[in-house]
């Protein structure tokens, strides 16, 4: 029996920007820069644990590197880049209230 | 497609089908007018949206049990000092591979090629497993030093918070591998991927997780 073909997730826009979609054609460049950037952005992370800069910096450089890589992730690997908009407020939101919590909560940990 | 939504309906009170058939495959006929907005909201289907949504409420989730963790801190630092952060480091770089691996995998279904979708979805497999294998290392470590799940506030709200994670890369793991062997029993093509796909979102959500359990609960 022949299998029924579902339509795709992406709408047409953003099948349009993603980079992989044509047969036998490949654009995985982005992922492969990302990868990269994913990569050099953890080393990094771990280079500043063993610094002797001051918590405060330390703390907010790796809160930088972190929300950067999870941007990454989200943008990319995600698509969140080739999305509707709506989509990003929808996840946006959430992640914005999780990270006041969160960088609200560091200041215990800077005391 | 408005006939056929029509036709599978119950039948209706006798003497109002006539006036309630004509309406189903109005209704019907004008969602297929616009693109089958019955299964899309603002151009997203379905089952897309319901797992963004899903992910949004386990960031909520995350970010509960992240706090108690800090607060935990604040009350009793604790051990901190016997996490072991190069393997963690490495146990993080494994993480971030397989979340890799899952886009090239979902890049090879796209291009319809099959064996790169296949390779790199065992590859992501085994990223996966060898990341839980490295966690249940680190967990028998900590435990061997007294770092047990009711030794302190810290450390129970430690092992609930990684090993809440970790349940999420076993969870997903399941799903890889379910994908993995329908996969190879040729269920996707380069034209029916959607599944992946979002099984694909849920595996780059929990990498995403790790990256910022890795920085606030191993590094500050």
């Amino acid at each position: 029996m022949e299998q029924p073909v579902k339509p795709p997730l992406l709408s047409p826009e953003a099948a349009a920007k993603v980079p992989a979609h044509p047969q036998h054609e490949s654009h995985d460049g982005p992922y492969i820069l990302a990868y990269i950037l994913l990569a050099v952005f953890t080393l990094i992370e771990v280079l500043f644990t063993y610094s002797t800069f001051a918590k405060i910096v330390l703390v907010i450089i790796l809160l930088v590197l972190a929300g950067t890589k999870a941007t990454l992730v989200a943008a990319f690997y995600m698509h969140l880049r080739y999305e509707k908009r709506f989509l990003a407020f929808v996840f946006g939101g959430p992640v914005l209230l999780g990270a006041i919590c969160v960088l609200a909560l560091q200041q215990l940990i800077l005391r | 497609m408005a006939h056929e939504i029509a036709s599978n309906l119950p039948a209706a009170v006798p003497g109002q089908e006539m006036a309630h058939a004509p309406d189903v495959a109005e209704h019907a006929a004008g969602h297929a007018e616009h693109g089958g907005l019955a299964h899309k909201l603002r151009g997203l289907e379905n089952r897309k949206l319901g797992i963004w949504l899903f992910l949004c409420s386990e960031i909520m989730f995350f970010t509960v049990l992240i706090g108690t963790n800090q607060m935990a801190r604040w009350k009793d630092p604790g051990p901190h000092e016997v996490l072991n952060i190069p393997l963690t480091a490495l146990n993080t770089f494994i993480l971030l591979t397989s979340s890799f691996t899952v886009v090239w995998a979902l890049s090879g279904l796209q291009q319809g090629n099959r064996k790169k979708f296949l390779r790199a979805l065992l590859l992501s497999i085994l990223f996966g497993a060898m990341f839980v294998g490295i966690q249940a290392f680190e967990y028998t470590n900590l435990s061997h030093d007294g770092f047990v799940l009711n030794a302190n506030l810290y450390s129970s709200s430690f092992f609930v918070l990684t090993g809440f994670h970790g349940s999420h890369v076993i969870i997903g793991l399941i799903w890889l591998t379910r994908l993995f062997i329908k996969g190879f029993n040729g269920s996707y093509s380069a034209e029916n991927y959607e599944e992946f796909e979002l099984a694909g979102l849920y595996w780059h959500f929990v990498d995403i997780v790790w990256i910022v359990l890795f920085v606030i609960v191993y590094l500050i």
